[in-house]
C-alpha cells in the first residue's frame, strides 16, 4: 500500500479538508478519470467525493479508502445513468452520445484499444482492476471499499485479466487477418 | 496505430498515462466557505435526475391501473419504494424511491441499445409533426422502422412552455399554486404547463395493458410496413402539472419546482443504492425529504397538489419557497 494511503482519525475542519484534498485529489481524479474516460464528469465527480467527505466525514476514520467508496459510487452512477439514458431519453438526445471535444482532444494512439479493452469488462470488473493495479491497493482495502468479500474479488480481478487478454488476442488475430490495425 | 501486446501492457499503461488533471481544490474550497455542498457538479446531475425522474413521474400517470398506488409502475421500472409522506388524511400522497437493478431491467436497457431507427430520422418525423399539430391536439408517435420489437413512444405538443410567471399564472392560475417567494438572484427562465388529454387507450380493451396497447399499435404498423404509428387526439383544458425552473446569478445555479395534480411517485434513476428518503416536519408543514429533492403536498378544494423542489440552496430556503406556495 502505498505511504499516502494510511489510517487516521478524523476531526475535521476547513483546514483539514484542504489536506486531505491536496493529498488525494490525484489520485481520485485518476481513478475517475479511469473509470469514466471523461474528464469533464471526472472532475464532477472528483469535487463531489470531497464534499460529501466533508459532509459525512465525522462517521468515518479511513480516509483513502471512505474517498474511493464515494468516488466508486458516484462513477458508478454515471455509467449506469448513461447505459439508462437508452431507455428514458424519450427525445433521442444527442447529448447521450457526444462526447466533448476536451476528452477526444485526450486521446492518443492507445486510447480507442484501451477503451475496447475496459468496455469489455463490467461496471464492478473494471473498478476492481483499477483499485489493485493503478491505485495499489490491496484486495483487503477493496474489500471495505466496495462491500464485497474478498474471495470474490480476486475472482473478479481474474475475470477482468482473462477478458483483457482475450480481447488483445482477438483484436490481434483479426489485426493479422485484415492487414490493418483494428483500433 | 500501436496496439498492446499483453494484459501487462495495459495496466502499465493505465499506471503511466498522462492524465488531463486539473487541481480543482480552490473551487472545492470556495464551495465548502460557501456552506455549499452541492453546487456545478449536483446542479448538472440534479437536472438529469430530473428530467428522467420528471419523465418517470409522467410515465406512471400514462399507466392505467397504476393508480392502485401506483404499484404497477414501480413495478415496471423493477422499482424499490424508499420513503412516503402520509396526509392528515392518512392517505400515501408521495413516495419515492430507486429504479432497480433487476435483470429484467437490465435486459430491457439491451433491448432499448438494440434500437435501429436513426436519431436523424426519428428527430425530423417528430419535428414534422410538431410542427403541424395545432394547439389543441396532442399525437403520440410509435417509431417502428428498423425494430424488431416495441421500445418506445412519445406524446407531441402536450406542453407548453412560458418564459415570465406572469403568463404562466394566466394560464394555471385556476387550476394550481405557485410560489411567491423565491431566494434573492433567482428569475424564472421557463415554466412548462402540462396538459390533459383525452384517452386514447379508449378504443381497445379495458382490460389490455398498457405496454399490450402500444405492442398491439406497434405490430399493426409493421404489419402495414409503415416507418411509424402516428396518431392525433384532443387535448383537454385541464392541467396535470407544471414545471417552473429558476436560475440564479451564478449560471449553474438553479432551483426546480414540479407541481402534479395528484398523488406522486418518484423513482431516482442514479443507481443510489444509499438513498433513504426521510420524513420531516417544518413550520407544521410535512416533507418528504432525500438526496436530491424536498416534497410536499396541497389541498385546494379537494383537489390534492404535490410539489418537488430541487435546488442546490440552504434548507430555510427551501421552507421559505414551500411556505410561500399558495
Amino acid at each position: 500500500m502505498s505511504a499516502h494511503l494510511q489510517r487516521q482519525v478524523i476531526y475535521l475542519n476547513l483546514a483539514d479538508i484542504e489536506t486531505i484534498i491536496e493529498n488525494y485529489q490525484f489520485n481520485i481524479f485518476k481513478y475517475c478519470f479511469q473509470m469514466l474516460r471523461s474528464k469533464e464528469a471526472s472532475e464532477d465527480v472528483t469535487q463531489e467525493v470531497f464534499l460529501t467527505y466533508y459532509r459525512l466525514s465525522g462517521k468515518k476514520e479511513n480516509v483513502p479508502q471512505y474517498l474511493y467508496a464515494i468516488a466508486h459510487s458516484r462513477c458508478i452512477d454515471i455509467l449506469r445513468r448513461e447505459k439508462r439514458k437508452h431507455l428514458f431519453a424519450k427525445n433521442f438526445s444527442y447529448e447521450a452520445y457526444e462526447e466533448a471535444a476536451e476528452d477526444s482532444f485526450f486521446r492518443n494512439e492507445y486510447s480507442y484499444e484501451l477503451q475496447a479493452a475496459l468496455e469489455t469488462l463490467t461496471d464492478y470488473e473494471r473498478s476492481v482492476l483499477l483499485l489493485k493495479t493503478v491505485s495499489g491497493l490491496s484486495f483487503r482495502e477493496i474489500s471495505e471499499i466496495l462491500k464485497k468479500k474478498e474471495p470474490a474479488l480476486r475472482k473478479q480481478f481474474q475475470r477482468a485479466k482473462l477478458k483483457i487478454e482475450k480481447k488483445i488476442k482477438r483484436e490481434g488475430a483479426e489485426s493479422n487477418d485484415e492487414g490493418i490495425p483494428v483500433f | 496505430m500501436k496496439e498492446f501486446q499483453s494484459f501487462e501492457d495495459v495496466i502499465n499503461y493505465l499506471a503511466t498515462e498522462e492524465i488531463p488533471f486539473t487541481d480543482c481544490k480552490q473551487d472545492i474550497m470556495k464551495r465548502l466557505n460557501a456552506g455549499i455542498l452541492s453546487k456545478k457538479n449536483t446542479y448538472r446531475k440534479l437536472c438529469i435526475i430530473c428530467a428522467i425522474s420528471f419523465t418517470l413521474i409522467i410515465s406512471a400517470a400514462f399507466t392505467l391501473g397504476y393508480i392502485k398506488e401506483h404499484a404497477e409502475f414501480v413495478k415496471a421500472h423493477a422499482g424499490e419504494i424508499r420513503g412516503k409522506l402520509v396526509d392528515d388524511r392518512g392517505n400515501i400522497v408521495i413516495q419515492a424511491g430507486v429504479a432497480g437493478e433487476a435483470e429484467e431491467y437490465e435486459s430491457r436497457m439491451l433491448e432499448q441499445e438494440q434500437r435501429k431507427i436513426s436519431v436523424e430520422k426519428f428527430d425530423y418525423i417528430k419535428k414534422n409533426l410538431e410542427d403541424k399539430l395545432p394547439d389543441d391536439k396532442i399525437a403520440i408517435f410509435i417509431p417502428v422502422k428498423g425494430l424488431d420489437a416495441f421500445t418506445d413512444f412519445s406524446i407531441l405538443n402536450w406542453c407548453e412552455y412560458y418564459y415570465t410567471i406572469e403568463d404562466t399564472r394566466n394560464n394555471i392560475s385556476h387550476y394550481g399554486p405557485l410560489p411567491g417567494y423565491v431566494p434573492d438572484g433567482f428569475a424564472l427562465i421557463e415554466s412548462g404547463v402540462y396538459y390533459e388529454y383525452e384517452n386514447y387507450y379508449e378504443p381497445y380493451e379495458e382490460k389490455m395493458a398498457y405496454k399490450e396497447f402500444l405492442m398491439k399499435l406497434f405490430e399493426k404498423t409493421k404489419k402495414d410496413q409503415k416507418d411509424y404509428y402516428y396518431k392525433e387526439y384532443n387535448r383537454l383544458n385541464e392541467v396535470r402539472g407544471y414545471s417552473l425552473e429558476y436560475k440564479g446569478n451564478d449560471e449553474a445555479q438553479r432551483i426546480y419546482l414540479y407541481f402534479k395534480k395528484g398523488k406522486t411517485t418518484v423513482l431516482h434513476d442514479s443507481g443510489t443504492e444509499k438513498l433513504v428518503p426521510e420524513t420531516i416536519e417544518h413550520n407544521g408543514r410535512k416533507y418528504l425529504k432525500d438526496e436530491f429533492s424536498y416534497y410536499s403536498y396541497f389541498y385546494i378544494g379537494d383537489d390534492l397538489w404535490t410539489v418537488r423542489i430541487t435546488a442546490g440552496i440552504e434548507e430555510d430556503e427551501i421552507f421559505r419557497i414551500m411556505e410561500s406556495i399558495g
